[in-house]
């Protein structure tokens, strides 16, 4: 993959911030990316990440007392012809006056960076791109002649091909049907890590931002409410924010006693005290961290409810139980006899099963 | 029944009218074609008409002519970047200028030309040469230039066309030649086609602005009706036909193809 390989670039943003009109859509962002690190940008829409993205590849100007950093140079009064950006679209923005070839080609044409290519250099790249997408036979086609995940390999080849100092994509897989998105996901994941390519990725998706970044930045209204690897991201969210948008969270009131958490309703503790999660009125769990009590036996700290919706899902069964004081909660597992609507459910929350969250419910 | 009563009735309809419109036209060729129009067609058929057209007022055929291409040239080269500067712009004074420009089309020719004689009359050299008169084409047939042209960049996603190609690095030269104007074509053409149209056609502006020596083809026409035999004007119209309906019959084929293809740009 030599051939292919870019030099490897770090992205420092200091203070990065964006004001459109009299909002400031941006709140001054830092953040450092290591080179060849895929970094997500995952946030509702209107959370700023794609604003970020776009001050990142140069679209958009950033406030004053911004500033970019690619390998310690300072970028951020360049243009983005200047900034050597890779970049994918969610509407992929082909050129329709081209043919999938010269679409490829077109950012070797531009002289941008210090490259001089010869005619045959060029050529030789463009068949390596083509092969690589594996799009050689639409080569000559024209692209209103393309399929949807057609010319997302061709956006995808178009941006990598002047071998970019970072590969920006935006939403990339959004305009696609679901399994089309789930086996180009995957073979984005597989081109970064071959590429060794610094890239930034922005989606509103979370499964997309676990499967694909080395680290999550969690957005929402302008802020980074957390930046993370996806496992840290999922079991140790910084807020509720966090915690409820990356994945499905269960949350309890109640309060937290000097033994524990007592969940409205409730006497006794079911969730011993630990870490920093004490505090507020809430306590949070996922779905899968519970252990079931099938076979009858108290155990202490159980929550006993009565099961309401069941539904298989694949893997496991999901039911939605209703705890006393008028709380639900949504368990997943394997159950050998799931319930049926109406019947008792016994079950304990797993020791390490209490996100670090806590709010005092709103 | 009933409905083939209607339907010959209607036939019947469009013929005549269709008859009304055309005959007017025939009857002019054929005077511009027979010996003497008032013996008719029996005098025998003649090209002498023509040849003599051809012989008085080839200078007016030629300068009409150079007039349409530099008219386009310049149409060309202000309007298309013009197109594509208000395609970008989304501020309020690009609208306010996109709908200033089609006041040269609203202004009758009369007013326009007097307003440039006022002006610029004074500048003897200027007043006399046919770029006098450009000026007022152009006037004229600049507005069609920038709608055709806006009218197609307007319905493609332009300004992803011109951020991706900017992210490849072209700069904005290049993104204007290699992006804007390809992707543009369609309207260029048809710009293209009515601007020469509208060009040699053009009459009330020219009247007011020719001189004795800048001379049109619509204005010679008009002199020769006024001074010359009706054989020889009517062959001058004829000359006029066979100029303008070629660019005519294009502009509508363009039209047309120009609708068909934009389903499939989707």
């Amino acid at each position: 993959m030599n051939s292919t390989s870019s030099q490897n670039t770090r992205i420092n943003l200091r203070r990065c911030a964006k004001t459109f009109g009299n909002t400031q859509v941006l709140k001054p962002v830092t953040l450092d990316i290591q080179a060849g690190e895929t970094v997500v940008l995952l946030g509702p829409s209107g959370c700023g990440k794609t604003t970020l993205l776009r001050i990142i590849s140069g679209l958009e100007a950033p406030d004053h007392g911004s500033a970019i950093l690619f390998n310690d140079e300072d970028v951020t009064s360049r243009p983005i012809e200047k900034r050597q950006v890779g970049m994918v679209f969610q509407s992929y923005a082909l050129f329709p006056n081209m043919t999938v070839r010269q679409n490829v080609g077109y950012g070797l044409t531009t002289g941008q960076g210090d490259e001089r290519l010869t005619k045959a250099d060029r050529d030789t790249r463009i068949e390596t791109m083509l092969k690589m997408m594996r799009i050689q036979d639409l080569a000559d086609r024209s692209i209103d002649q393309l399929s949807g995940g057609q010319r997302q390999r061709v956006a995808l080849a178009r941006a990598i091909a002047p071998r970019p100092k970072v590969l920006l994509l935006d939403e990339p897989l959004t305009a696609l049907d679901a399994t089309l998105r789930d086996d180009l996901r995957m073979e984005i994941n597989a081109l970064l890590r071959d590429l060794g390519i610094t890239a930034i990725y922005v989606t509103h998706d979370q499964s997309e931002a676990m499967a694909l970044g080395d680290r999550i930045v969690v957005m929402s209204e302008g802020t980074i409410e957390q930046i993370g690897t996806p496992e840290e991201i999922y079991h140790q969210p910084n807020n509720m924010f966090v915690a409820t948008f990356i994945g499905a969270t269960n949350a309890l009131s109640g309060h937290w006693g000097h033994k524990g958490f007592v969940p409205r309703g409730m006497e006794v503790p079911v969730a011993a005290l630990r870490m920093a999660a004490q505090g507020g009125n809430l306590m949070c769990f996922r779905p899968e961290d519970v252990d079931l009590i099938e076979d009858g036996d108290q155990a202490s700290g159980a929550l006993k409810g009565i099961a309401r919706t069941i539904a298989f899902v694949g893997s496991c069964h999901r039911v939605i139980v209703e705890l006393p004081g008028n709380q639900t909660v949504t368990l997943e597992s394997a159950w050998c006899h799931p319930p049926h609507p109406g019947d008792p459910v016994l079950f304990k929350i797993q020791e390490n099963g209490v996100l670090p969250v806590w709010s005092n419910e709103a | 029944m009933q409905r083939r009563t209607y339907f010959y009735a209607a036939l019947m309809l469009t013929l005549v009218t269709v008859g009304f419109l055309v005959v007017p036209v025939v009857m002019s060729v054929m005077a511009g074609l027979t010996k003497n129009f008032f013996v008719g067609l029996k005098s025998g058929l003649t090209l002498e008409w023509v040849f003599r057209v051809w012989e008085l007022y080839q200078d007016t055929i030629w300068r009409s002519m150079g007039i349409a291409l530099a008219c386009l040239a310049i149409t060309l080269i202000a309007g298309v970047p013009a197109a594509y500067g208000l395609a970008l712009s989304k501020s309020r004074w690009a609208r306010i200028f996109e709908e200033t420009l089609i006041l040269p089309v609203a202004v009758p020719g009369l007013a326009i030309a007097l307003a440039l004689i006022q002006t610029y009359g004074g500048f003897r050299e200027f007043r006399m040469s046919w770029a006098f008169i450009l000026v007022g084409h152009v006037l004229y047939t600049l507005p069609f230039m920038v709608r055709s042209v806006l009218a197609v960049l307007s319905s493609i996603p332009l300004n992803e066309y011109e951020e991706a190609a900017a992210s490849l690095g072209a700069n904005k030269r290049r993104r204007f030649f290699d992006i804007v104007v390809p992707n543009a074509m369609p309207g260029i053409m048809a710009g293209s086609l009515m601007v020469v149209t509208l060009s040699i056609g053009e009459f009330n502006l020219s009247w007011m602005l020719h001189t004795p020596l800048t001379k049109t083809l619509p204005v010679g026409l008009a002199d020769s009706y006024a001074s010359m035999r009706l054989e020889v004007a009517s062959a001058y119209t004829l000359v006029f036909f066979i100029m303008i309906v070629p660019l005519l019959i294009a502009m509508q084929k363009f039209g047309q193809t120009g609708t068909a293809r934009k389903p499939t740009q989707h």
